[in-house]
């Protein structure tokens, strides 16, 4: 939880705090994706080799040759794909139970991710798709076609989010959304497996492509920068669906103190002092962060 | 059981006596069929060869309609509040309103077939497999619309909303049901009875899944 | 290389996809937290 929020407040005032969404965590994490993305990027395209084996007659070579390449964008982004979403609905069935923004808010920053990085999975397959397989898109293949319906189902989830509501009923609503869409998975996939019976897609790609050991290492390394971004993205985002929420209630607080201002009698103790210190917190921050 | 029945009466009755059903959606799902035709050319082989995958898809476009109009009646005067009222399980609520759109379904899936095959020339071999795997996609449809119509019900983007997040999960009801009258109208050699299998997987799913959401939906309107 | 159109496609789209997302956030992040007080972002508390 800290991991995500920070620490607590009350362990110290804040110094001038800087107006936006990075700590030290998330620095720290930020430099690790930028130093990994500099060395998949050596991996990917110098020291790892293409797929190529000999052919059935000699003096051929058969394989996937550079374009293996995409090899190392595309199945990370596939396995983070299904971490995010399923993360998603565990987090929603979480909220369910025990009914905290906590809950809400994780869902929500992982369905946003994993509904990108599938975008980023469906198209780097498709272009490697083209010349392995000769065509874009192939309704035989089962997880191409699932994962399809996967995006659509959480293309769904966030357009559902972004219709605005109040905040308890919109979470309930988007928990059952995530939750019906990992129940909805797998009817999708063993329909899809039955309706035709052949599938291209390799039973994995860890085995049928000869691996090289390089080859191996730069999935792997692939895999970890993979995620370290989506951690990195998650606690950016977390922290986007927090402060929106503070930024609507602040706002809620504002126009409740003006209200009561309006109101011609005299000022009481009590709901209107707790009130006025945020609201006027909320001024000073506007104020301060407009300068630099 | 009676709670149920009583719900599903109810919505059927409006039904009755607004005739949506019998004015509106009934002429759409028919032109749904027509313009299928249009798009195939009027090829006779063709459309009788389409013709299990242009009837779901006209059924499923009909469905949407049919859930929008069933959380429309629910929401117009606030009735989902005088339902929570009167002390009825939300479980039993989603089981009515669920029969209630099944029912509804059901008839129009009739005159759909009946339009299919005199519009494509479509013949059914095997008349139980095509009512069992009609009734078992249709109660997973229902309680599907139902669960995800009250879902989008209170948003004033509801017309919008609700096909983008129904189509998806009727992706696995299109392909089961399109196999399964695929092997009954003989257009397709597979084993019709393994997707009937699917579909009523589908309907169990949902219509537990849907009893068991429904009430922190209800609460969540509230 | 071989295929290098495609390779290169396929990689830049997922930058662009990738480094789009994760600025768009970035800039909400900044753009609300100038309406929200600053004792309630509690990452910024402790440790900067």
């Amino acid at each position: 939880m800290s991991i995500l929020l920070g620490r607590s407040p009350d362990r110290s005032e804040p110094r001038a705090a800087p107006a936006h969404t990075g700590s030290r965590t998330t620095r720290i994490l930020g430099a690790g994706v930028l130093a990994g993305v500099v060395g998949l990027g050596l991996f990917a395209f110098i020291f790892s080799p293409p797929d190529s084996r000999p052919g059935p007659e000699a003096g051929t070579r058969i394989g996937q040759f550079d374009v293996v390449r995409l090899m190392y964008v595309h199945v990370p982004a596939a396995i983070w794909t299904y971490i995010a979403l399923g993360t998603c609905a565990a987090a929603s069935a979480a909220y369910l139970w025990r009914r905290s923004a906590w809950w809400d808010r994780l869902a929500h920053a992982c369905a946003e991710i994993g509904v990108v990085l599938c975008a980023v999975m469906l198209l780097t397959g498709m272009i490697w798709g083209r010349p392995v397989w000769g065509t874009w898109w192939e309704w035989g293949d089962v997880r191409l076609v699932t994962t399809l319906v996967l995006f659509l189902t959480y293309a769904g989830y966030l357009a559902l989010r972004s219709v605005p509501a109040a905040p308890e009923a919109r979470a309930s609503r988007a928990a059952i959304l995530g939750l019906g869409g990992a129940v909805l998975i797998p009817i999708v996939n063993r329909s899809v497996e039955w309706w035709e019976n052949r599938t291209l897609h390799q039973q994995s790609t860890l085995e049928e492509l000869r691996i090289e050991d390089l080859t191996l290492f730069t999935l792997v390394l692939g895999i970890f920068v993979m995620g370290l971004l989506v951690l990195w993205l998650v606690v950016h985002r977390f922290r986007v669906a927090w402060l929106e929420a503070e930024a609507e209630s602040a706002g809620l607080q504002a126009a409740l103190a003006e209200r009561r201002a309006e109101a011609a009698e005299p000022v009481t103790a009590g709901p209107v002092a707790a009130a006025e210190p945020v609201t006027a917190g909320a001024a000073d921050d506007g104020a301060g962060s407009a300068g630099p | 059981m009676r709670d149920v029945l009583l719900v599903a009466g109810k919505d059927l009755r409006i039904e009755l006596r607004s005739r949506v059903l019998l004015f509106q959606v009934a002429p759409f799902a028919v032109a749904t069929l027509v313009l299928l035709g249009f798009a195939l050319d009027a090829d006779r082989s063709a459309l009788r060869n389409f013709s299990p995958g242009l009837f779901w898809v006209a059924v499923l476009l009909t469905a949407l309609l049919a859930a929008q109009r069933s959380v429309a009646i629910e929401h117009a005067g606030r009735a989902a509040d005088a339902l929570l009222l009167s002390a009825t399980s939300p479980a039993r609520i989603f089981a009515g309103k669920a029969l209630a759109l099944a029912a509804q379904l059901a008839v129009l899936e009739a005159l759909l077939g009946v339009a299919m095959v005199v519009l494509y020339d479509a013949r059914v071999d095997h008349f139980g497999l095509a009512v069992a795997s009609a009734s078992a996609a249709t109660v997973g449809i229902a309680a599907a619309g139902t669960l995800y119509g009250v879902l989008a019900a209170p948003l004033g983007v509801r017309e919008t909303l609700l096909p983008v997040l129904l189509l998806p999960v009727f992706a696995p009801v299109l392909i089961g049901a399109t196999r399964a009258f695929g092997d009954a109208l003989g257009t397709a050699a597979v084993n019709g009875w393994a997707w009937f299998g699917l579909l009523g997987l589908f309907a169990l799913v949902y219509a537990i899944f849907g009893a068991l959401a429904y009430g922190p939906l209800l609460e969540a309107e509230t | 290389m071989t295929h290098a159109g495609y390779i290169a496609a396929g990689w830049s789209i997922s930058a662009a996809l990738l480094v789009g997302y994760a600025v768009m956030i970035l800039l909400r992040g900044r753009r609300l937290s100038g309406k929200v007080p600053a004792r309630r972002r509690r990452w910024m508390t402790a440790e900067d």
